[in-house]
């Protein structure tokens, strides 16, 4: 996920590799 | 466009990415961020379930609470670790055996890690981004 300026958030699992500005996580990065 | 297409385009910028030359003391290129990586934040990086599979770099603060699995380290650049924050850490994590670098002051608790705070990082958090800003522009 190529997200350079954005806060994410998530609630369940993301696959794959972050790119973001912030992270709030409430999930799983696998 | 054809998806084999598009396809051949991303793998074109991404060895054109192999060949510039990012402003760090190591070479950070946008396929090895992408391939060894789970996550590259520039700011912050807070939540109760940061639970990451693979690497981690944070441009500043880490806080709340989750696991580092303590897989794909071997193929990291030199100087970083399994959680590579570089700014300040505040919370409790699983870190299960990982190398733990924080630039800043660490009042976190990293069960199970070896901690390194003050950590002076090879790259500055811009050394991640310019790669990928390099090749995203040549994509679009």
């Amino acid at each position: 996920m190529l997200a350079p300026y954005a806060t994410v958030h998530n609630s369940s699992p993301i696959e794959g590799t972050l790119i973001a500005s912030a992270f709030n996580s409430g999930g799983e990065l696998h | 466009m054809p998806v084999r297409g598009l396809a051949t385009m991303i793998a074109g910028a991404l060895v054109l990415g192999l060949t510039a030359a990012p402003a760090s003391a190591t070479t950070l290129s946008a396929s090895s961020i992408l391939g060894e990586f789970n996550a590259v934040v520039f700011n912050n990086v807070s939540g109760s379930c940061c639970d990451f599979e693979r690497p981690v770099v944070i441009g500043g603060n880490l806080s709340g609470g989750g696991t580092f699995a303590d897989k794909g380290a071997a193929g990291l650049p030199a100087g970083y670790g399994t959680a590579n924050v570089c700014g300040a850490a505040t919370g409790h994590f699983n870190a299960n055996g990982a190398q733990v670098y924080v630039g800043g002051t660490n009042s976190a608790v990293f069960s199970g890690g070896t901690v390194h705070s003050g950590y002076s990082f090879a790259d500055p958090i811009s050394a991640f981004q310019m790669p990928l800003e390099a090749d995203r522009t040549k994509v679009i």
